[in-house]
């Protein structure tokens, strides 16, 4: 019985205008975003509900489905009610430096803290050094330096007195001290000294051997009286200094009191301040050092001081500062866009000075787990994933429920680096990220399912009806006013609508990817603009869409010119045996397009072995060759199966070089095959999809759509006969989402669109011959294509007994 | 006035203060825009000490004793030579002056009053290496400040600068033989700090300083500098520190008999005050 033609209306789904009940988008107010995936929402709502660990989510779907948005909209929500977390500050570890302390304190109390420690430092540093500088201590200072000072002077110049007495003169070399014999002021040369009486000589010499043994022994003493003036001028500092300070850090313990960790740190900073008063306070000091050739031997050695260096210590490293009115209201909601290490978890920053690279506590720099801590933090998947040991730190710090900063490399190089007190965590992750990454990381990483307990599955779509389009009016006017773009009248709403069903490759059915639509509304405002009209219509959208193609269609375009010059052989008219058109789909980035190619298949006698030549070459993946398999045990199951199946049958994707997958063609192949086995021809102006199963039934396939404008434009091009047309699978039907042409071009009658439900259905319609089903006696009826194969089938089994029969005449014995 | 500063003598010793004299030196002559020469002095003292055999010389750490013999003092007396001369290299670089350097061999002294008939100012610090601190002022110093010739200038080492300071340029104005070569220093100084001038008048009233202040003002009408003048009735090394302190002097010029010392010597001067002070020689005596 011969296959009814599809009627125009079946071929797409067409928005009623009369259904939209706006004039402008500006009339619809409150619309959704992001549709269709109640099910994720419901499981987001569920993974934020529970606070256990290893609740966090992963959203997983389709890019453009506004996955991000939607999660970042719900967080913001829910954070807002929640309380703010704490404010963490890293603070100077005076016992191990390098070690910094963490410290937790209530939101806002973090900045207090700062700054008045920074306050402190300034009060310090304008009024100690007036303490140094009055006179009580000037005059203590200098008593001690006074008396030091002249103990040395005594004893030096008390050698110098017993030396010039003796005519010896007390003189500085370059890298110490001398005596030498003088006679009016001036060293006495060597020949004067020879010619001076032995005795005198002696003299001298043993004069001199003795004030240097009293030389030698009283420099030994200058560094130990140095260390003792040192000590009591610092003593005097400490003096000096604990006065003014304890006043001032009083007033601050008061303020803290009850945080015990501030007053101990308090306590801690005032003992370090009083220790270290005058080298901090005091730009000037210098420990004047007994002997200036000790000056200056001490200023080689170390160098000018740096004094706003050594205040650091006193800083506040405010690490998280929640109490900023610019981080909102709630718990933080934070985004880390470039998930990198050292953005994840904080880094310790370095100075470079005289080529060594420096750190300490007040470069640690917060990481966004610090930034979300106390709230949530989202994450690309994909991004997390690209950065080296980061998720491998994610995990291992969520395991830990601390945050620990550290240089990927600290473990593996021995150097002396920071390392901070940890900080404790209470972070909800969400990870964003596609479907393969999601059943990757739960196949291969066994910690993921512990760590990542709820997944958020996006859809890909959403069921088309009454109630969705209207929805989907109303998300369409939402995006435009996010976006800022001109208005839609309905004709470019129901147009969108449209181009989001044949998105989603379904008539029945609208694309959940919001991200698409986003672009196509922007790019047609764009036109709107262009044409000075406010507001967008249809043909702005349609055009808008067609641009789209005309950017990515070059290949396209390519090589439908390679059929019509005759460089692929595709006949468009005509009938042929063993020869039919194919349909394939080539995606290329995000537009896919479809492309007749001719497929043919030749037999003869053999064992039953279906050749795919494209397998054999390895130009055909494993799918292709799985359809050629169900189609050969078709033919073995379904034609003379009590005989063997003896032919040999070679299938082949003609001037195909690239490749060939998927079982879109397996119906096609067993046509040309049933066409070589009956010697039917096949109609040339007729190109065929879908797979087969091994009952003969055909089956849905992908790309319905492109596959038939694909043919439809060879067609098109060398001129529509009437009768040209495309074979597909009945179940493809809802899936029917065609340009407008092709609608066109079959409601004129110049092109047609064939549901295939059977293989015999299909042969009939391509040669015109009836498939026949078997009678009572189980034969087919004469003549028709069922009876023709399966007479060849029998007649090669035949054959092939034949050639295995022994010749005549010979024979054993 | 037509005396200008176009050489500059610096004298250098391998000591951390001669380092801040080289400082001040460079920088003055930068402002002057005049050419510096380096004089460094292998003080011949230390040499003779080192030809006789029996001498030793002690560690300033006290731990070692050890011969001194002529060849390894004569090595690092080449050594400090050498690295104030890299040193001065460095710093006229900085200014890209016009700089040369040379070594003398013989009493520091008597190197540095040689010098002074080659150049328009010798500087020199204050302090020598010493043994001891006792004395703010060098024994070199002092006998160089006791025989002075043309214009020397004691620098202060703690000063890394002679010009450029907060406070004014500070004359000791005097009448004597001098008086003029000092006012013509002073100005030329006042004019390169693009400072004040500070005259200290020596007069024992009110109208003798004001007598002295109406001719000083008409010589210095000419001069478009920002001058100011304070009459000292006090003569003293302590009057003059005092006064100076007073105004905030950062540099005084003074004549080396000039009136307002009283019984005091120049050197007690220079010993006394924590600035650098330009001693201006009587004529005849450079």
């Amino acid at each position: 019985m011969p296959v009814t033609p599809l009627p125009a209306d079946k071929l797409r789904a067409c928005c009623d205008l009369s259904d939209l009940t706006f004039e402008t988008t500006d009339d619809l107010i409150g619309g959704e975003e992001v549709l269709g995936q109640d099910r994720a929402f419901e499981a987001i709502e569920f993974g934020l509900g529970i606070n256990n660990r290893g609740y966090n989510i992963f959203v997983l779907g389709p890019t453009g489905a506004g996955r991000h948005r939607y999660v970042r909209r719900l967080l913001d929500v829910r954070a807002a009610k929640e309380p703010k977390p704490s404010d963490w500050c890293y603070l100077h570890n005076f016992d191990e430096p390098r070690r910094p302390k963490a410290l937790e304190l209530p939101a806002g109390m973090g900045r207090q803290l700062r700054n008045d420690m920074t306050q402190l430092i300034e009060d310090l540093r304008a009024g100690l050094p007036a303490v140094f500088e009055a006179e009580e201590y000037r005059n203590r200072r200098h008593a001690i330096e006074q008396e030091f000072r002249e103990r040395q002077e005594k004893v030096f110049e008390g050698i110098q007195e017993k030396a010039t007495a003796r005519n010896i003169a007390l003189i500085r070399t370059p890298t110490g001290l001398a005596l030498a014999p003088v006679r009016d002021d001036e060293v006495i040369e060597p020949q004067e000294f020879q010619k001076l009486p032995e005795e005198e000589r002696k003299k001298i010499e043993a004069d001199i051997e003795e004030l240097q043994q009293e030389l030698q022994q009283n420099l030994r003493e200058v560094p130990r009286w140095d260390k003792e003036r040192r000590e009591r001028v610092r003593e005097l500092n400490k003096q000096t200094t604990r006065g003014a300070v304890a006043y001032q850090i009083m007033a601050l313990r008061a303020k803290y009191m009850e945080f015990g960790t501030i007053v101990a740190y308090l306590d801690a900073v005032e003992k370090d301040i009083i220790n270290n008063s005058a080298q901090l306070f005091l730009e000037s000091e210098q420990e004047t050092p007994a002997m200036p050739i000790l000056a200056a031997l001490q200023h080689e050695q170390e160098g000018p001081r740096r004094p706003e260096l050594q205040f650091r210590r006193y800083e506040v490293n405010l690490l998280v500062d929640n109490g900023a009115d610019t981080n909102g209201k709630g718990a933080p909601v934070y985004h880390e866009d470039h998930p990198a290490l050292p953005n994840l978890i904080g880094r310790a920053e370095h100075q470079a000075e005289l080529g060594a690279l420096l750190t300490d506590f007040t470069m640690l720099r917060a990481g966004a787990l610090h930034r979300a801590n106390g709230g949530y933090l989202i994450i690309d998947a994909r991004k997390l994933l690209m950065q080296p040991y980061a998720w491998e730190e994610l995990k291992r710090t969520l395991f830990a429920r601390e945050i620990k900063i550290e240089s990927p490399f600290q473990a593996y190089v021995s150097t002396v680096a920071l390392e901070p007190e940890p900080i404790s965590l209470k972070v909800k992750v969400v990870l964003i990220g596609d479907r393969e990454l999601y059943y990757m990381l739960a196949a291969l990483d066994p910690e993921f399912d512990e760590l990542f307990k709820i997944a958020a599955d996006f859809e890909d779509d959403l069921a088309r009806n009454d109630d969705t389009v209207n929805q989907y009016a109303g998300m369409v006017a939402a995006l435009a006013r996010r976006l800022g773009v001109a208005p839609l009248d309905r004709s470019a709403v129901a147009r969108v609508i449209d181009y989001s069903s044949r998105e989603a490759g379904d008539s029945e059915k609208l694309s959940a990817r919001v991200g698409t639509v986003s672009d196509l509304l922007t790019e047609a405002s764009h036109i709107t603009g262009q044409a000075d009209r406010r507001t967008m219509t249809g043909e702005d959208v349609q055009k808008a869409i067609d641009l789209r193609i005309r950017r990515s269609d070059r290949i396209r375009l390519r090589s439908q010119e390679q059929i019509t010059r005759g460089t692929v052989l595709i006949d468009t008219e005509g009938q042929r045996v063993g020869t039919i058109n194919g349909l394939s789909v080539l995606q290329i980035g995000s537009y896919a397009f479809g492309r007749p190619t001719r497929i043919t298949a030749r037999v003869r006698m053999g064992r039953g072995e279906f050749v795919d030549i494209e397998r054999e070459v390895s130009l055909g993946g494993p799918t292709h060759a799985k359809g050629v398999l169900i189609l050969s045990s078709y033919l073995g199951a379904h034609y003379a199966v009590d005989r063997p199946l003896s032919l040999r049958a070679s299938l082949v994707f003609e001037q195909s070089y690239g490749g060939v997958d998927g079982d879109s063609a397996s119906s096609t192949e067993l046509y040309a095959i049933l066409s070589a086995l009956s010697d039917a021809p096949i109609r040339q102006d007729l190109a065929v999809t879908g797979s087969v199963n091994q009952y003969g039934e055909v089956q849905a396939i992908g790309g319905v759509n492109e596959k038939i404008e694909g043919f439809f434009d060879v067609c098109r091009e060398r001129g529509l006969t009437g009768t040209q047309g495309v074979l597909i699978p009945r179940s493809n039907v809802k899936h029917l989402m065609l340009r407008e042409d092709v609608v066109a071009a079959v409601e004129a009658g110049k092109f047609t669109i064939y549901p295939i439900a059977t293989i015999d259905e299909g042969i009939e319609t391509l040669t015109g011959v009836p498939a026949g089903d078997r009678d009572d006696k189980g034969q087919f009826p004469k003549g028709s294509i069922n009876a023709l194969v399966e007479n060849r089938l029998i007649e090669l089994a035949d054959a092939r007994r034949h050639f295995g029969l022994p010749a005549e005449g010979t024979g054993s014995g | 006035m037509t005396r200008t500063i176009r050489r500059i003598v610096v004298a250098l010793d391998d000591s951390a203060e001669s380092r801040s004299v080289l400082e001040a030196a460079v920088s003055l002559a930068a402002r002057m825009k005049a050419e510096l020469a380096g004089l460094f002095v292998e003080d011949a003292t230390l040499i003779s000490a080192a030809q006789l055999n029996f001498i030793r010389q002690v560690s300033l750490s006290g731990e070692a004793i050890e011969a001194m013999d002529s060849q390894s003092l004569e090595r690092s007396l080449r050594g400090q030579a050498e690295a104030i001369r890299a040193e001065m290299q460095r710093a006229a670089g900085r200014h890209n002056l016009t700089w040369s350097f040379r070594v003398a061999r013989g009493k520091a002294s008597v190197q540095i009053l040689a010098a002074v008939a080659e150049a328009d100012l010798v500087i020199m610090g204050k302090t020598t290496p010493a043994v001891t601190r006792r004395h703010h002022l060098g024994a070199t110093a002092k006998i160089v400040a006791t025989q002075p010739r043309g214009s020397i200038l004691f620098s202060e080492p703690r000063l890394r600068r002679v010009l450029g300071g907060p406070g004014p340029i500070t004359v000791a104005y005097g009448q004597g033989p001098t008086g003029g070569d000092v006012l013509d220093m002073a100005v030329l100084l006042a004019r390169a700090s693009e400072g004040e001038l500070l005259m200290l008048i020596p007069a024992d009233t009110p109208d003798d300083g004001a007598a002295i202040q109406r001719a000083l003002s008409e010589r210095m009408a000419q001069e478009s500098l920002r001058v100011r003048f304070r009459r000292c009735a006090q003569r003293g090394a302590a009057a003059l520190t005092h006064a100076l302190a007073a105004q905030r002097g950062n540099l005084l010029v003074i004549a080396q008999d000039s009136p307002l010392l009283g019984d005091d010597t120049i050197a007690d001067l220079i010993e006394a005050l924590d600035s650098p002070v330009l001693v201006v020689a009587p004529n005849g005596a450079s």
